[in-house]
């Protein structure tokens, strides 16, 4: 820049590229509330499902043949596996690698379906530690393979959602939805509205966190122990 | 059936951009089917399984969107491709009209000088891992930037500034929170009037606390140019530094300089004396957490801001303010506690460099202080000492604005604090402007208030800086009024602030003693 521009330069109106700002984020309450199988199955009957989450959770949504139905599949299958793994109690890094590096990065969005499944599991998995629903090493080894998943593999908005999820910071929507999930003390009025504000962060992203916390909670409630 | 897979490097869309790409796409006749994602590995794996080209596929990286296309027929193909090129430019149907469209504001740099292609300076808040990537978009646009994202690599930060050092162009960050350019503030800055004095800052809070500390001695600021803060870094070595002062030394406004940055490199800071020292006009440096050197060779090493303000405001011609106004509190006695017990200070602060500022008085008048090596949480044990907190540091700012902006966390710590009986000074600062909260000292007051009535009747002194311009949308009179009110002492900086804290911690403990 020459010296005569700098009045030039200084003068001008700064020109705002669009901020995207990352989700705000908390570490969950560390007195969420009690929990208990009861009030989870209360909770699944009552609680808000948008489509998107209904279709990951079942297996089934998209056109025949279209990628979107694989998409649904593949997420299915892998978080299916993982919530398996997790209520049998397995402690082994290595037992939750493969499913976890096949959700990184899959499917629509700047933080890919399959990231976003993966930290509404991470987010619940802690939430039923509490309630001694999940076994407390199980989670942590969850959360050790989140934080490893190679970075050059998603996105890095979502490589950095997965990094917040392995040292137990989760998107604020969905921390509020999963502190409330299964307490039978909490307002059913208050968790439907909450439910309805997460489905609404994104296009799916919201659905898709929902999708990956409420996988685990069918687990529980099925009684599904193992692979 | 015909398929396409189009690959755009380095166009990183929200989920909503995509979608809406998709359904646009997807609407085009003769397509079947429209897919946009991000060009991450499985995404790439998933749709060579589902039939697209494995080949163009494997071009994509996870920072580019993929778009897979099924048709009918080649041509049908192509008209998708066109469609496609409106949708990116933001021109494509849905984005061109109505209200929705008008409010979106442009999604690239490209389409923002498009928009606007007299601006010479593009200001780039994206999240970090972008960041460099827009930048470079602009200094490719020959733009200067203001890049107030932060989560920008040391490796990106040199390249960005060695390239716009060789376009003569200024890279004001990663991580630039403040700057006053021709009297119009980017990011958080004060409104203060224009004036001769030119400010180059690696220190968002302390080109704050000096436009400021200016604006109550009645003189303005030229421009103030931040820098980022690790520009005097070896690394980065003062490029953006060095050019911000060239500039300054040529800008016939400028009739004298300041200079504040954290903790230079002291290579760099060898270096840029010699720049400082050939500047051809009045330059004070203010260093903070180092001790005051004075006039070495023409360049004034203050010791202080306050010192460093009142050097340039005395080359521009103000007189020296009395030492009665300087301070705005009134309050030297911390309350009487006929009970024994340890007695600490805590400082809380919102602006890093104020706290680096404030341990340095407070160091000065013999109280010395910690940075604690963990995070302070409500629900934690405070750990022991006298402690200086900067809750504007990244750890206590995943996920949620700048303390300046939300003032929960550190609400949160005054109270813990207050339920501490051994603290018995609250060393806090209030940062107002442009970008910060909009009325930030109710809130406070209203958790002192808590903190005290959870005390069981033992004092606790709360001494507050405020950092405000006469002109600040929050009222810099009303919020000092508001403290006041609620029973702090409030100051007109943040040395002035730690300089009555310091003073009142021996106090409380005499009455301690008694």
């Amino acid at each position: 820049m020459r010296a005569s521009e700098i009045t030039t330069f200084l003068d001008a109106a700064a020109l705002q590229v669009r901020a995207r700002t990352p989700l705000p984020c908390r570490e969950l309450d560390p007195q969420p509330g009690p929990v208990s199988r009861a009030s989870l199955v209360l909770d699944l009957a009552c609680i808000f499902l948008p489509a998107r989450s209904r279709a990951l959770l079942s297996g089934q949504g998209g056109e025949p043949g279209s990628v979107e139905e694989a998409v649904v599949k593949w997420a299915n299958a892998r978080v299916d596996a993982l919530v398996g793994t997790l209520l049998s109690g397995d402690v082994r890094v290595a037992s939750y690698r493969s499913d976890a590096a096949a959700l990184t990065g899959l499917g629509p969005g700047l933080t890919p379906t399959g990231d976003d499944l993966l930290v509404g599991l991470a987010a619940m998995s802690q939430r039923l530690v509490g309630g001694g629903l999940v076994e407390a090493r199980a989670a942590v080894a969850f959360s050790t393979v989140l934080a490893g998943l190679p970075a050059g593999e998603t996105t890095p908005a979502a490589q950095r959602l997965l990094q917040n999820a392995a040292r137990g910071v989760f998107p604020s929507a969905l921390a509020s939805v999963v502190e409330m999930i299964g307490n039978p003390n909490a307002d059913p009025e208050s968790l439907q509205t909450l439910t309805v504000g997460l489905a609404s962060v994104g296009a799916h992203s919201g659905a898709d966190l929902l999708a990956g916390a409420l996988a685990l909670v069918n687990g529980v409630v099925d009684g599904k122990k193992s692979r | 059936m015909s398929t396409l897979v189009l690959v755009r490097s380095g166009c990183y869309q929200d989920s909503a951009r995509l979608m809406q790409v998709s359904r646009e796409l997807a609407a085009v006749a003769g397509v079947s089917e429209a897919v946009a994602m991000m060009g991450t590995e499985t995404n790439r794996r998933l749709l060579a399984e589902s039939g697209f080209p494995a080949a163009e596929l494997a071009k994509a990286t996870p920072l580019d969107m993929v778009v897979a296309l099924r048709a009918e027929s080649p041509a049908a193909l192509d008209s998708v491709q066109v469609a496609l090129d409106r949708l990116l430019a933001g021109r494509g149907e849905g984005a061109s009209s109505g209200p929705a469209a008008a409010a979106k504001g442009p999604g690239t740099v490209t389409e923002a000088l498009e928009a606007h292609p007299e601006a010479n300076l593009v200001s780039v808040a994206v999240p970090g891992p972008y960041a460099a990537f827009v930048a470079q978009r602009a200094l490719d646009a020959g733009r200067s930037v203001f890049l107030f994202s932060d989560n920008v690599s040391s490796a990106d930060e040199v390249a960005l500034k060695r390239r716009a050092a060789g376009l003569g162009l200024l890279v004001m960050g990663p991580d630039c929170g403040t700057a006053i350019l021709s009297g119009v503030g980017l990011g958080f800055a004060n409104r203060v009037e224009r004036g001769p004095v030119g400010i180059v800052g690696a220190s968002g809070t302390g080109i704050q606390e000096l436009s400021c500390l200016l604006d109550r001695r009645g003189i303005g600021v030229s421009h103030a140019i931040g820098t980022g803060s690790r520009d005097l870094s070896e690394a980065v070595d003062g490029a953006m530094t060095e050019a911000g002062l060239a500039l300054l030394a040529r800008d016939p406004e400028t009739t004298c300089v300041l200079l504040v940055a954290k903790h230079p490199a002291a290579s760099v800071a060898r270096r840029l004396h010699g720049v400082l020292a050939r500047l051809g006009k009045p330059v004070a440096v203010r260093y903070l957490g180092e001790i005051a050197r004075g006039d070495v060779e023409g360049v004034f090493y203050a010791g202080s801001l306050d010192e460093a303000a009142e050097k340039a405001a005395a080359w521009a011609g103000a007189q020296a303010l009395p030492a009665a106004t300087t301070t705005a509190g009134t309050g030297r006695r911390a309350e009487g506690d006929p009970e024994q017990g340890e007695s600490r200070l805590v400082g809380l602060f919102g602006g890093g460099s104020l706290a680096a500022e404030a341990r340095c008085v407070l160091a000065a008048h013999g109280v010395e202080t910690v940075v604690p090596d963990v995070m302070l949480t409500a629900h934690s044990p405070l750990p022991p000492g006298n402690l200086v907190v900067d809750t504007g540091d990244d750890a206590y700012t995943v996920g949620r604005p700048h303390p300046m902006v939300d003032q929960t966390v550190r609400c949160s710590l005054i109270r813990a604090a207050g339920a501490d009986l051994s603290v018995r000074v609250l060393l806090l600062d209030l940062v107002l402007g442009d970008g910060a909260h909009p009325d930030p000292a109710p809130e406070i007051v209203q958790n002192v208030v808590a903190a005290r009535a959870a005390r069981a009747g033992r004092p606790l002194s709360v001494v507050v800086s405020v950092c405000g311009s006469r002109r600040d949308p929050q009222g810099t009179r009303r919020q000092e009024e508001v403290l006041r009110q609620g029973g702090l002492h409030v100051a007109s900086s943040a040395a002035l602030a730690a300089g009555e804290a310091a003073a009142l911690l021996p106090l409380v403990r005499e009455e301690v003693a008694r």
